[in-house]
């Protein structure tokens, strides 16, 4: 199944002025509103206090010294101590709320977006890498993480601060404050034209760069290509020019940075200036007290070192709202097959396909107009060639997709009528790859942890991998490496046949691995195999001829259609596909 | 792959190259940074003599002459600090530049061996994470850390020309800030790997759940996995939160000590402006300076964390270059239409054996020999070693002593590149490169009508399939030519090569996703075209080589049948076999 997914679109760029995104991020943190207040008002509080100290210092000169009285000084003391000590105490608790709230929403975000996968459909696995879920589950949550902590909370800090730090000094002394303030429109139109700047810039070097670790990733991995056509210089050659340009790309970014932050800087010793030239004139006119100038040369201070913050805070919170869009994406994402809610399945059962078709999205057909039924007790192998609808009709049987046309029948209800968990809980799949989870051997024929270790030992018994697994050092309770790597092919065969058994299936579907195992675990997977056909409801798609003869019926498919049936002899006699197959000794 | 931590001496030389071509911006940068940051030291002072003039009664003109002080030195040092910063960082960006495209270079001439022990994800973090970091601690990180060394000097001197007693009082407890700071740091890596832990834990459960999702559905057991993932989850964030309590400490407690310094000055500072020991100015003057020193300080934890982390990498880096293999002969480009083309008369072949590890042979007793005009077909179950041998005589691992010999040279008198010359190579998946089809093509070699880009499509079958490309042969390819089919991605290749003028052509399976009509058109292109030339082909599917004036059939290494494809079928033997097999399958096909 090849090609690109066509389930998760995500190269959205995305925008500060996207209010949906910005809702759905506030609407994460609906039910953990209390801790979101607490560390609002935390906010809103602790960024007071350090506005406070300035006035303090200012009472201090124009109180105690100014007036030599020594023994004032105390008070002035003590309150400063309590500022910065009560001071320190919000800040920590409200870092420590907002670190908080954005642990418990990711977490529970996690845990949401991966219940949500559960319930997508095998189509959405098949095409979708399994790294790219775990970037959105892993890293791209985490992003969302620091926008709260970091990105949210902090920028709005250090709005906060520059905000309080105006409000202050206007109430100090306005005519002061416009002075010290007087630089503020000039400030405000450089930054807007930096920030463009910048942000022009990023855009072309994420490009940049986009296309130089491509280029690295095609020359790496293909080197041997570039090494017979002698290209090497060539690759370095173009190498170096997207290298070089990046660089280039760099230097102009650079560029801004380097006039933005001395232009900061001189702003914050003008507004200094504009300051004490003011004040001298008031001081002189008796308007002003030394004190209040002091806490202005403070206040300017508190007031622009923000400002040097907001620019680095707002880049970050610009990639966590990409990860933030992507996160939205994989959440919205309808991938479920529609849900029924029938959950006892009927007995005897009774499985019918009625001139089933089938194709995968944006796919050929595959299975076209099959008719077949099984009923309890029985066993149907089926076989054909390779790429010819084996595996993808053992996958309607399970509802993993629904007929493009006609009807899957479970007794005489349409398989969507019933409900997924309920359907597999009574049905068992042996996929041809055996997937092991790196869980303990128990779990993983009982795939739950709540297991029924004598049942567990039973069921192992019955396929004779009893043996095996107490010879390993723990026995039952051997964890497995992931993938099961510390077993045999073999030996992994007999457990995903423990592991159907233990499901007391309705319906067992079987798709024979066709990995080679040593001739004696071949004989017990044989005998295993033998048994289980015998005893329970199996739909087969067989790769081994002792298999297929086990079976009481055979269905042969061919380019998507059964273009046979019948028994063994029957079907030989037939001189047709299955002859062919049989004489190949290949049944795919 | 974690590297072995190195000695400094040993970073240093690596760096040092790089460090030494940008001495000049960064020398000067460093001065800058000395001359702005004692520039910076200028306001506070004036701010004393004018609060001291201020109260000493009438004194504007000194009051004006003090701000116009402010205005100059400001302005200087703006200048200074644009300059600083754009010659040092843009200096680590082209550190940077170099680095990785020494790296580059490096890796381009490494021998194919090289990349069969490397991950391609793992060199390409190299490249980009562990550069990325060195660049920052040559760039921001150290400009950071020489101003902080300034600022701090200069302050202390400031402070205590005003007065020696109040450097003591106020310096102090901002002195306990970096202490304190890295203390506080040190504990939080060490919770911090405890995060590290649980998120590797959780990526390895949901890999381990999703790549198994068959079966969780295929059971309808969603619910114990949904269960442990929340446990792990739940774990993750506990552990985060562990971390969050130190980081939440961290910055309020600095600012508590800097508050407390500024409180200590007053206090003591205020009695010495009562005793008449100094002037309000100056107490004024300490405070801004103490105020001035407070931020930066705090970023030396940071600086901290930057070096610590660019050691790793720089090791990182040492560590990769110390397992180069001796480089191959760097390839000149492709030769010039006024080179002639290389010859060919004949490549003999003679018990050839190979091993990639040394001990494992792929390879074993290999012999035969081609002639100008003739035809190799190389057949065996997957694995027998097919595309080692095609590789080996392409020149991309040195065969054993006096295996090869190619126009009667031993492959050792003849240089790589000469060697190279000789081969081109189509492999199966094709191995595009993201540019246009033309330009994928035009990666073999020159046109020289009538080798044009139009006609070696044409015989390699591709231009029936012209119309299906949006802008023809301008289409642009998608990473690995992932927006063509197999089969085109497998014509495309094929053209490649067919433009190289290598007289001996390779195929790889070449053309095993072309329906048979196809290739048969196709093989019928080639035979004619190297009627002069030699033709190697391993294929999977005997159509392929059934023409060949001679076939191999190798298994484990080894030739096992060889002969015609008549004298092959009437041994009787695995090839035969096989052959039969296929035929078979053709005829079930068509029914």
């Amino acid at each position: 199944m090849a090609g690109p997914s066509p389930y998760l679109h995500e190269d959205k760029p995305a925008s500060f002025l996207d209010r949906k995104l910005w809702v759905r991020i506030m609407s994460l943190a609906a039910n953990k509103k209390g801790l979101a207040f607490f560390a609002l008002g935390l906010l809103l509080t602790s960024e007071i206090l350090p506005l406070l100290q300035p006035r303090l210092l200012r009472g201090l000169i124009d109180g105690p010294i100014k007036n030599r009285h020594f023994q004032d000084m105390p008070p002035y003391l003590l309150a400063f101590a309590a500022l910065a000590v009560s001071g320190g105490l919000l800040e920590y608790l409200r870092a420590f709320a907002s670190q908080r709230l954005g642990l418990d929403i990711i977490n529970e975000l996690r845990i949401r977006l991966f219940h949500k996968l559960q319930g997508f459909h095998m189509d959405f696995f098949n095409r979708t890498p399994v790294g790219r879920l775990m970037t959105r589950l892993g890293n791209d949550v985490d992003s969302l993480n620091s926008m709260f902590t970091e990105g949210l909370i902090e920028l709005s800090g250090a709005l906060l601060m520059i905000v309080y730090a105006v409000i202050f000094m206007f109430f100090l002394d306005w005519k002061l404050a416009l002075a010290s303030l007087a630089v503020l429109p000039f400030m405000i139109l450089v930054t807007s034209i930096f920030r463009e700047n910048v942000r022009r810039s990023n855009t072309k070097i994420r490009g940049l760069l986009a296309e130089q670790n491509s280029l690295m990733q095609e020359s790496l991995s293909g080197v041997h290509i570039v090494r017979i056509f002698g290209r090497s210089a060539d690759m370095e050659q173009k190498f170096d020019k997207v290298n070089s340009d990046t660089r280039d790309a760099w230097f102009e970014n650079v560029r801004y940075y380097s006039y933005y932050f001395p232009f900061l800087n001189s702003l914050t010793e003008f507004s200094l200036v504009l300051l004490y030239f003011c004040g001298a004139y008031m001081f002189y006119g008796h308007h002003t007290s030394l004190g209040t100038l002091v806490a202005f040369s403070w206040y300017t201070g508190l007031f622009f070192r923000p400002l040097r913050e907001i620019s680095d805070k707002v880049t970050a919170l610009q990639s966590a709202l990409a990860a933030a869009e992507r996160v939205f994406t994989l959440y919205d994402t309808e991938a479920s097959l529609p849900e029924g809610n029938l959950t006892a399945l009927p007995s005897p059962f009774h499985l019918r396909f009625d001139k089933v078709s089938f194709a995968y999205p944006t796919g050929p057909e595959v299975l076209r107009e099959v008719s077949f039924d099984i009923r309890e007790g029985e066993s149907v192998a089926v076989v054909g060639a390779t790429g010819s609808g084996k595996s993808t009709l053992i996958s309607l049987c399970s509802k993993f997709y629904l007929p493009t046309r006609g009807q899957v029948l479970v007794g005489d209800k349409p398989i969507e009528a019933y409900s997924e968990t309920a359907l597999r809980g009574r049905m068992a799949l042996i996929p041809q790859d055996v997937h092991l989870f790196a869980e303990s051997i128990a779990f993983n024929v009982a795939l739950s942890p709540d297991f029924d270790l004598s049942r567990v030992e039973e069921v192992c018994r019955h396929v004779r991998a009893h043996e095996f697994i107490s010879s390993l050092p723990q026995g039952y309770l051997t964890p497995l490496r992931q993938r099961g790597e510390n077993l045999s092919a073999g030996q992994r065969q007999l457990l995903a046949l423990a592991r159907a058994l233990y499901q007391q299936p309705k319906l067992l579907l079987l798709d024979e691995a066709t990995a080679s195992v040593d001739t004696e675990t071949e004989g017990l997977i044989q005998e295993a195999l033998g048994k289980v056909l015998k005893e329970v409801t199996t739909i087969v798609v067989a790769h081994r001829l002792s298999t297929i003869k086990n079976a009481d019926r055979i269905l042969v498919m061919h380019k998507g259609q059964i273009r046979e049936e019948g028994s063994h002899a029957d079907l030989l006699a037939m001189n047709g596909i299955y002859a062919k197959l049989y004489q190949l000794q290949s049944f795919g | 792959m974690s590297a072995p931590k190195k000695t400094f001496a040993e970073r240093w030389t690596y760096l040092r190259p790089y460090l030494w071509e940008h001495r000049v911006p960064i020398f000067w940068g460093w001065i800058f940074v000395v001359v702005s940051t004692a520039l910076d030291q200028v306001s506070p002072w004036m701010v004393k003599v004018i609060l001291d003039s201020l109260q000493s009664g009438s004194a504007m003109p000194k009051i004006m002459q003090c701000l116009a002080v402010i205005v100059a030195v400001t302005l200087v040092s703006a200048i200074l600090l644009f300059y600083q910063r754009l010659w040092v960082i843009q200096a680590s960006r082209q550190m940077e530049y170099s680095l990785r495209k020494d790296l580059f270079a490096g890796l381009m001439v490494q021998p194919k061996a090289f990349f069969d022990r490397q991950t391609v994800g793992d060199l390409m973090s190299r490249s980009t994470n562990d550069l990325d970091r060195i660049r920052d601690m040559i760039g921001p990180v150290v400009l950071h850390l020489a101003r902080m060394g300034c600022l701090l000097i200069f302050t202390a001197v400031c402070i205590f020309l005003l007065h020696p007693k109040l450097l003591l009082t106020g310096l102090l407890p901002s002195l306990v800030m970096p202490i304190a700071a890295n203390i506080f740091l040190k504990k939080m890596y060490a919770h911090f790997g405890g995060i590290q832990k649980n998120l590797s834990a959780l990526n390895a459960y949901v890999q381990d759940t999703l790549s198994g999702m068959q079966v969780v559905k295929g059971f309808g057991r969603s619910q114990p996995f949904e269960e442990k993932f929340r446990g792990a989850s739940e774990e993750l964030r506990k552990s985060s939160l562990r971390v969050a309590l130190f980081n939440a400490s961290i910055w309020p407690a600095i600012g508590v000590l800097g508050v407390i310094g500024v409180a200590f000055s007053a206090w003591y500072g205020g009695r010495m402006v009562i005793q008449n020991q100094i002037t309000l100015g100056t107490l004024s003057a300490a405070i801004l300076y103490l105020l001035r020193l407070q931020f930066p300080l705090i970023g030396l934890g940071w600086v901290a964390s930057m070096v610590q982390r660019a050691n790793v990498s720089i090791d990182r880096l040492i560590h990769l270059k110390d397992s180069f293999l001796a480089p191959v002969h760097r390839a000149s480009p492709p030769p010039s239409s006024t080179s002639t083309t290389p010859e060919f008369e004949s490549l003999s072949v003679r018990s050839l054996g190979f091993s990639y590890d040394g001990k494992t042979p792929v390879l074993d007793g290999i012999s035969f020999s081609l002639e100008r005009g003739g035809s190799l077909g190389i057949v065996g179950p997957t694995g027998c070693g097919k595309t080692t041998l095609l590789h080996l005589l392409c020149g991309l691992y040195p065969p054993p002593p006096h295996s090869l010999n190619l126009n009667g040279r031993e492959r050792a008198d003849v240089s790589d590149e000469d060697w190279r010359q000789h081969f081109s190579y189509a492999p199966q998946d094709g191995f595009l490169f993201s540019t246009t089809i033309r330009e994928n093509i035009l990666f073999g070699g020159d046109e020289k009508p009538p080798m044009t880009v139009e006609q070696v499509a044409d015989w390699a079958g591709l231009s029936r399939d012209l119309p299906q490309f949006p802008n023809g042969y301008e289409s642009m390819l998608g990473e690995k030519g992932i927006n063509l089919s197999g089969g085109q991605r497998q014509r495309v290749g094929l053209s490649r090569a067919l433009l190289s003028p290598a007289p001996v052509l390779c195929l790889d399976d070449t053309l095993s996703a072309l329906d048979a009509e196809t290739e048969e058109v196709v093989l019928e292109n080639l035979r004619r075209l190297f009627r002069q030339r030699c033709l190697i082909i391993a294929a999977h599917r005997y159509s392929a080589v059934m023409h060949c004036d001679r076939i191999l059939y190798l298994d484990r290494g080894r030739i096992v049948e060889q002969g015609t494809h008549e004298e092959l079928l009437r041994l009787n033997g695995a090839y035969a076999a096989v052959w039969e097999k296929q035929r078979l399958s053709e005829s079930l096909e068509t029914v």
